[in-house]
Order: structure tokens, then sequence, then C-alpha cells
């Protein structure tokens, strides 16, 4: 399945979320890996996991954060396609 | 630029793995960290009749500026971590490869470091740590290099900006001369004795010159008594230049304060052995 902007999404068991003064870090219990998210990233996290499609989690971020929708979009496909690559989000 | 050189002895190899079959070209599947699981066994072994320890005293002496935590990227089995740790210095490595950071703690252990040093297996592009937690950030030994992509490397200098603090420094160590080798084929190039067994290194080495990539294909062939086994590893490095490194610095919001030539601190030019940056958090105190 291609991914897209009407692509949802949810973490995927096995992966723990810990946020740190609006950052945030990962565990993907199964590898032992940890990652890092920074303020944006940890965002899109906690609107990925209420909301599941990345066009309501694009829309939520256009309007939290001065940038432009396309940036958005692109930094959160990007975003997307690394988290579901290491096994942190499944895609539905 | 200099003609192509061979070297019998690899003093430059600059271990990060990318596991291939044999004959395998570069893709874009190719990425530095695969395989550090197979080759942490060869690991120390290779860098002892390699690198040694000729820049070991140089982060000693950098990390004994810092005046905070220090943070190691790829810090493998903590060849450099630890005697950085035995300074007194609070260190944290990170490090793809489990097996590496196996073999690092149990050096950590008996070396009664613990208190001081952190092993975490995390990826370099996403640091799993808080912004402005550390005060000088180490990549040693060509760590950079093993960033085949370019949104790799760009993406693992925006993660080291977020994790170093204002005025904090970035050490960076690059190979120079990797895109310089010739390319040949099954050659043996070390041999020696590991843990009672025979081990020796037969290796080829590619170029892809014009994306500045240099493929090492390995194999490592043990033999204890009549039982032999092979284990084979590609070795895949992106070399850019220091300008270039210099430009993708800036754009990540450092300023490059010194090129280095030396491990001992001299000036850095096109000839030098070896390439080092030293870089700070721009905004910071210089």
């Amino acid at each position: 399945m291609a991914l897209g902007l009407d692509s949802t999404v949810s973490p995927s068991d096995g992966t723990v979320f810990r946020e740190l003064d609006g950052e945030s870090v990962l565990l993907n219990l199964e590898t032992g890996m940890y990652y890092g998210l920074d303020v944006v990233g940890t965002r899109a996290w906690q609107l990925a996991a209420q909301a599941g499609c990345l066009r309501a989690v694009r829309d939520a971020l256009a309007d939290e954060y001065d940038a432009e929708p396309a940036v958005i979009e692109r930094d959160l496909l990007a975003l997307a396609e690394a988290l579901i690559g290491n096994g942190l989000w499944t895609l539905k | 630029m200099s003609e192509p050189r061979e070297r019998t002895v690899p003093v430059k190899r600059r271990a990060r793995r990318a596991k291939a079959s044999d004959g395998q070209r570069l893709s874009a599947n190719n990425e530095g960290w695969h395989g550090w699981d197979d080759y942490a066994a060869f690991y120390d072994w290779e860098n002892a009749q390699t690198v040694q320890r000729r820049d070991v005293a140089f982060w000693q002496r950098l990390g004994a500026a810092a005046e905070g935590r220090v943070l190691e990227l790829g810090c493998g089995t903590g060849r450099v971590t630890l005697p950085v740790a035995r300074n007194g210095i609070a260190v944290t490595g990170v490090d793809r490869s489990a097996s590496m950071l196996a073999r690092a703690r149990a050096k950590r252990e008996r070396g009664r470091l613990s208190a001081r040093v952190d092993f975490v297996r995390g990826d370099i592009r996403v640091l799993p740590f808080r912004s402005a937690q550390f005060s000088l950030v180490m990549a040693p030994y060509g760590i950079l290099q093993s960033l085949v992509r370019e949104r790799d490397l760009q993406a693992t200098l925006a993660s080291v900006a977020r994790v170093l603090a204002a005025g904090g420094r970035f050490g960076i160590d690059l190979v120079p001369d990797l895109p310089e080798w010739s390319e040949y084929q099954s050659r043996r190039t070390l041999a020696g004795t590991l843990g009672g067994a025979r081990v020796s290194l037969v290796e080829s080495v590619r170029q892809d010159r014009g994306r500045r990539v240099t493929i090492f294909d390995q194999r490592y062939i043990t033999r204890r008594g009549r039982a032999t086994r092979e284990h084979r590893f590609s070795l895949t490095f992106r070399t850019l230049s220091v300008p270039q490194m210099t430009r993708r610095l800036e754009r990540a919001g450092f300023r490059v304060d010194a090129a280095l030539g030396d491990y001992r601190g001299g000036p850095w030019d096109r000839r030098a052995d070896v390439w080092i940056l030293l870089a700070s958090k721009a905004g910071g105190r210089a």
C-alpha cells in the first residue's frame, strides 16, 4: 500500500513512547532500538495516535505551526516513512 | 588529485559495515549500518592492526575540555568511549549494533566505568536524547562516511545540532583518501590470530568515483584446527571533501572553527593524512 495523506497509521505493538519536555524517545521492544523525535515529530506522533489519518495530522500541524502546508506534508510523509520502516508505526 | 594508489595494509580502514552477498553492487538499499552485528567479533582485532590508538589521545583532550556530558556517534566496542571516560568524563556512546554494544558493555564492566559510561542502541539520524544535552559530540574514525545517502547525512547533522548544547563542540574525523584507492579483488590484507584461531582478511575494493563511494568487500576466514569459517561483509563509505562537509555543517547551523590535518592539532591541507573538523553550534560561545 502506497503511503500518502489518505493513509492511516497507528503506533505498532511493542513500541514504547515516552515524552520528555515536549520531545520524545521511542523504543522498539522487538529490536531494542531507541529513536528520538523533536518537538514537531512528537506532536505528529501524538496527533497520529489520536486521528490516525495523515491528512488530519497534516491539517492539525498546519494550524499549529507557521510553515507552508506543502513543507509540512513533505516532512510528515518522510517521518511516517521512517517510523513505518523502523517498525514504530503500522500502516493500516 | 594524486594518482590512485594501493596500500598493502589498510591503515585507514574505517569500519562501517554493510552486509552484502559476494559481488553485490551498491544500491539504494545499502546502508552503512548493515552487518555490524556480524562484524563485531573482528572489530577490535582489525583496529589493533590498523588505526591502533593513534586518535585516542586527541579525543581524550577534546573530552577533557568539554564542560558537560560527551556523546560519541557510532561508538562500536568503545574503542574511544572508554579511554575518554577513564579521564573522568561522563560519556554516552550510541551505536546500532547490539553485538558491538555487548562488547562495549563487557569492557565497561571490566574497566569499572559503569558510573560514567552509558551505551545506547540507537540511530544517529534520530538521536534518542533530549535537546541541548551534550557539550561535545564526537564523530571519530569516519563514522559520518558511513552515511551513504545525502539525506542520511543531513538528518544526522540536524540531529547532532539538536542534542548539542549552545556553544557545544562537534568533532568530526574524516578519512580522506578512500576515493583514491585502486580497485582490486580478493587480496589478503591482514592475517594473525584471534582467540586461538588463525584469522585472515581477504578483501576487494570497488570505487564509484562519480558518487565518491568506496566499497570494501571483505571475507574474514577463521581456522581453528581443521574447522574453517568464513564471514562476509561489505563496507561502504561516501567521502566528502573538507569544503563540502564544511558547507553541510554550516547549513545545519554549525560554525566550523578549525580544520586539522593530524591528531596533534596541525593545520589541514588537501594532502593531509587526517581530516578533522571542529565545529560549534552557532549561537553559542566560541
